[in-house]
């Protein structure tokens, strides 16, 4: 894991050595897989980007232009009516903000445990660490949709429906980030930790000066990552929320497809603005979020 | 990869004496700092995994004042229901055809990003984008790309005098629709998962088989290939227990339709468990599920093996 901090320096090595190899062994023959490679590349760029571009035109388009030629891509006479009239019409704010209290309340909770967690695994000496660790890497096998039933019935059972408590503990549980973050710790060296003991330090406060300042990097990837998961969290609160207001963005507006039927301008103008938050950030923070997927995604691979 | 160090130095400071530093109240710290994390995985997974196998004995209506137990006759049933097997099969085939085109060509466009062009950050950063969307986004564009009569892929079919298909409307297409669609979604993960692979490559090897001679496509099949083998395992694992997880765009793009030629396993276990309210049914297919994702995670623990230290 901590291979990704010293990326930039491989990169460039990378970028010398491709020089020179491509200086004197194959001359003229290597502009050819450039040129070809290029061309691809902009071609996919093509593919992935145009949808988003298609359909944020036809959100500014009006009702009546989005059904009047499909060869007309660019709307005549842009629009933000569309917008208007599905803020208006649908509670967007309210679900914008159930999926940002959601959202934020998973990743608190997330990293607040899973380091805690993780660093009692990594560094713990007590009886029952070898079972617990066994216990969280058993659980990793079990997809959530599995557990679903029971936890209906379970939230239900303590009062916790229409909630967003009840929405959040199913990510919060997720032993993933437990898992790397104990992963992570293994990583500290031990004479740090004991030189800490020697100065005084306890296992709390070892664990707030010293584990959560050097998990900095993970902390970033593990946000990002169960940010995404978070906020496109689908299948449990559509089960477990019946009340409208309570509905994550997601939720809401999937459930718009019934009602705006043939709108499409007002159905496209709502999943922009519901894709808006995370693209911004991703657009900011673009290497961030790269490396989170990376880390958390490929790490276990590597 | 790095373990085998790591693996030797815990056994080592296992084996020295704590040197009496660790304060006497460690270990009720430790059990502290472990019992928030442990107490909601037991409340929230572990206990409710345990309901489902339970519940999916018993005919399980919510609101009923009793669940008689039924035995196995939740999953003899599923034996001989065609919607179910319907379920599978799609399910199936969408896995399938993840792991034989999604893999492949997350690869390759990896491939080309670590060739380090000029305008790398901005391919990469577009290949991207998908995958921080949310599917319940993604699958509203894509609904309105495959309109039939004023869908983009329809026009641009058109253009090339192609005629168009009824995308989501037909039961031959609306699988593969949902499958185009996810690949175009997933690509991009997969393929940054295999960009950390390329980069972990050493460009010491690279230079070694450049100075025996071989060429651009001789260091790619000896050299790329194998060293890239374990990240290969890893996404592909990765790519069948998720993709055997489909829900989202089904519901939002066909809702299983029509005739359920696109319905999934998930799909078809939130219908019955909280359409139709048949529970123990719907943990009978909940537990099948775990089942099959169960297997998948075995050959990924085997794979990795040595790399989980216990």
């Amino acid at each position: 894991m901590v291979t990704l901090t010293t990326e930039p320096d491989n990169e460039s090595l990378e970028l010398e050595s491709e020089a020179r190899v491509g200086g004197y062994a194959v001359s003229k023959r290597s502009r050819w897989p450039k040129i070809i490679a290029h061309a691809i590349l902009i071609l996919s760029v093509f593919v992935f980007v145009s949808p988003f571009i298609w359909a944020f035109f036809t959100s500014l388009k009006p009702e009546a232009e989005i059904f009047a030629s499909i060869y007309q891509i660019i709307p005549t006479e842009p629009t933000f009516e569309n917008y208007a009239k599905v803020w208006v019409e649908q509670p967007l704010d309210r679900w914008v903000m159930n999926s940002l209290v959601i959202s934020t309340g998973i990743v608190f909770f997330t990293l607040l445990l899973d380091t805690m967690a993780g660093y009692a695994l990594a560094k713990g000496r007590f009886r029952g660490r070898s079972v617990t660790f066994t216990l969280v890497i058993g659980t990793l096998v079990i997809p959530p949709q599995v557990v679903l039933v029971p936890l209906f019935i379970e939230m239900n059972w303590i009062g916790w429906g229409n909630t967003y408590w009840a929405i959040m503990v199913l990510f919060i549980a997720n032993p993933f980030g437990t898992f790397m973050m104990r992963q992570f710790f293994m990583t500290v060296p031990d004479s740090l930790i004991d030189a800490a003991r020697m100065d005084g330090c306890n296992t709390f406060q070892i664990y707030t000066r010293i584990m959560l300042p050097m998990a900095k990097p993970a902390l970033a990837s593990l946000t990002v990552f169960t940010f995404i998961f978070a906020w496109g969290a689908f299948l449990w609160p559509l089960i477990i929320i019946n009340d409208g207001a309570m509905f994550p963005l997601q939720v809401g507006i999937a459930l718009l497809t019934g009602p705006y039927t043939s709108q499409w301008g007002q159905l496209l103008a709502a999943a922009i603005m519901a894709a808006l938050p995370v693209l911004t950030a991703y657009l900011l923070a673009q290497k961030t979020f790269m490396e989170g997927i990376a880390l958390s995604g490929g790490g276990k691979g590597q | 990869m790095a373990q085998p160090p790591e693996t030797r130095r815990e056994q080592i400071t296992d084996a020295l004496p704590s040197f009496g530093i660790a304060d006497p109240d460690s270990n009720i710290a430790w059990y502290m700092l472990i019992f928030p994390k442990i107490a909601l995985m037991a409340a929230v997974l572990i206990l409710p995994f345990l309901g489902s196998v339970y519940i999916s004995l018993h005919e399980w209506a919510p609101l009923a004042t009793s669940h008689p137990f039924v035995g196995l006759e939740n999953y003899a049933r599923l034996l001989s229901d065609s919607v179910f097997h319907s379920a599978l099969i799609n399910t199936a085939t969408y896995s399938l055809a993840l792991i034989l085109i999604d893999v492949p060509i997350a690869l390759g466009l990896a491939i080309l990003l670590d060739m380090n062009l000029r305008g790398t950050r901005i391919y990469s950063a577009s290949i991207f984008l998908p995958v921080v969307t949310s599917w319940v986004v993604v699958s509203l564009i894509w609904t309105w790309l495959y309109n039939p009569d004023y869908g983009m892929i329809n026009a641009f079919l058109n253009v090339f005098g192609i005629a168009g298909l009824d995308w989501l409307n037909s039961r031959d297409t609306s699988l593969a629709a949902i499958i185009i669609m996810s690949i175009w979604k997933h690509v991009g993960f997969n393929m940054v998962i295999f960009l950390a692979g390329l980069k972990g490559i050493p460009d010491s090897y690279y230079e070694a088989a450049t100075v025996d001679g071989a060429g651009r496509w001789e260091r790619f099949r000896y050299v790329t290939l194998p060293l890239l083998k374990p990240t290969s395992f890893f996404v592909i694992v990765v790519t069948l227990i998720f993709s055997f997880r489909l829900f989202t765009q089904v519901f939002v793009m066909t809702g299983g339709g029509p005739v359920n030629s696109s319905i999934s396993i998930v799909y078809y276990f939130w219908q019955q468990g909280f359409q139709e309210f048949n529970m123990g049914y719907a943990s009978a297919i909940a537990v099948v599920l775990f089942v099959i994702v169960f297997a998948f995670s075995i050959i990924q623990q085997r794979s990795w093996g040595g790399d989980v230290d216990y």
